[in-house]
């Protein structure tokens, strides 16, 4: 992919994770966009003046090289990939975590029944809680896994 | 492989059927993981011996499962609140806790997202309306889940929270990466592992056996 496909797919790809109401996931990644990436730099710095005499004295360089840190821009490649792994871990890695915690509770209650496990913020009262039941919905499993395909697919053309 | 702009159209169309319906809140994927890391945890005590039982808050069994993934007090009845017992042969029961306060070394109250403590101590805190002694605790867990990568300030505040605690082991845990985090938490030598989420279980496996390393060291304290 040309980085100007990229940044088309990264552009389509927002305003459908918005409109699925994942407008935190977008948000959470715009803000590393804009800090950018860290990075290491070498640089070749003029010694302090209060250290002038001293190293006039040894007869060393006035000059040295120090190591700092610094941000850069990323890339398009880097900018899609990092909301394709976005997403990716708001649907596929939710869902088979989901499916983890099914099986765990499972194991433990192999001859009780159970119904479901409910996660509940006292923080939010007006949010409702998340309910994991003890079986898969029905249809979702299959399209996260559709939707994973296509994730990856996406992800080995950039 | 289809052209590009039908393939970005097959996602679009794809997101939606695909996504956990309470999932339009940070707050929501936050919840799934912790309970994620939650279940992690009890395989490792299972794989150490354990053996495993959910108990209400009242002492009932379980049928609908409620965890509290926004802090509260361990006592607190508002909720009939789930945790896991964990019996190892030969020691005292442990209690592992979700979303619960817990006093440091300096009296203040932190938030651990995974406790494990006692069963002792819990008992105290129930009878008592008190929350527990962070020295009568074997595991406490900072669990971040984040859709991208992880703040710098994450760390420095798991590092503060770590010098308050007496836990046995204080765990950083998270589905993303971030090389400065990392950096920041090996250097203060605090326990981290990441990315843990199913499509990594080489990293899901290295946390499970740490953790199962911590209920080993427990179990030796109590050999003659």
């Amino acid at each position: 992919m040309t980085s100007e496909e990229c940044d088309l797919a990264f552009d389509q790809l927002e305003r459908a994770m918005n409109e699925a109401g994942l407008a935190w996931v977008t948000t959470q990644v715009a803000e590393d966009l804009r800090f950018g990436k860290t990075r290491t730099k070498r640089l070749s710095v003029r010694e302090e003046k209060s250290d002038r005499f001293a190293t006039e004295l040894l007869g060393v360089s006035r000059r040295s090289n120090v190591t700092v840190s610094a941000t850069e821009p990323y890339s398009s490649e880097e900018k899609l990939r990092m909301l394709v792994r976005a997403l990716e871990q708001t649907t596929v890695a939710i869902d088979r975590m989901e499916g983890v915690i099914r099986n765990r509770i499972n194991r433990v209650t192999e001859t009780q029944e159970w119904r479901s496990i409910q996660l509940v913020r006292s923080d939010e009262p007006d949010r409702e809680a998340v309910v994991i039941h003890s079986t898969a919905t029905i249809g979702r499993s299959e399209k996260v896994t559709e939707l994973d395909k296509l994730l990856k697919a996406l992800r080995e053309r950039i | 492989m289809p052209p590009l702009p039908d393939l970005l159209a097959q996602i679009e169309a794809a997101i939606g059927p695909a996504l956990s319906p309470s999932l339009t809140a940070a707050s929501a994927g936050s919840d799934v993981f912790e309970a994620y890391i939650l279940s992690i945890i009890i395989d490792a005590a299972e794989a150490e011996g354990a053996t495993i039982t959910f108990r209400n808050v009242d002492g009932s069994a379980p049928t609908v499962f409620t965890f509290r993934t926004s802090p509260g007090h361990l006592w607190s009845t508002a909720q009939p609140y789930t945790h896991a017992e964990l019996q190892f042969p030969g020691v005292p029961l442990l209690e592992t806790h979700m979303g619960v306060y817990v006093s440091g070394r300096s009296g203040l109250i932190h938030e651990a997202d995974i406790l494990v403590l006692t069963s002792d101590e819990a008992q105290l805190c129930r009878q008592n309306f008190v929350p527990p002694r962070s020295h009568r605790s074997i595991i406490a867990v900072e669990c971040k889940f984040y859709a991208s990568n992880l703040k710098i300030g994450l760390a420095r505040a798991f590092v503060g929270l770590c010098s308050d605690l007496s836990s046995r082991e204080c765990y950083f845990v998270t589905n993303a990466s971030s090389i400065s985090v990392e950096k920041l938490l090996t250097h203060q030598r605090r326990k981290w592992q990441s990315p843990v989420e199913p499509a990594a279980p080489g990293v899901v496996e290295r946390f499970r056996n740490s953790v199962q390393d911590t209920f080993k060291d427990y179990k030796t304290m109590y050999v003659d």
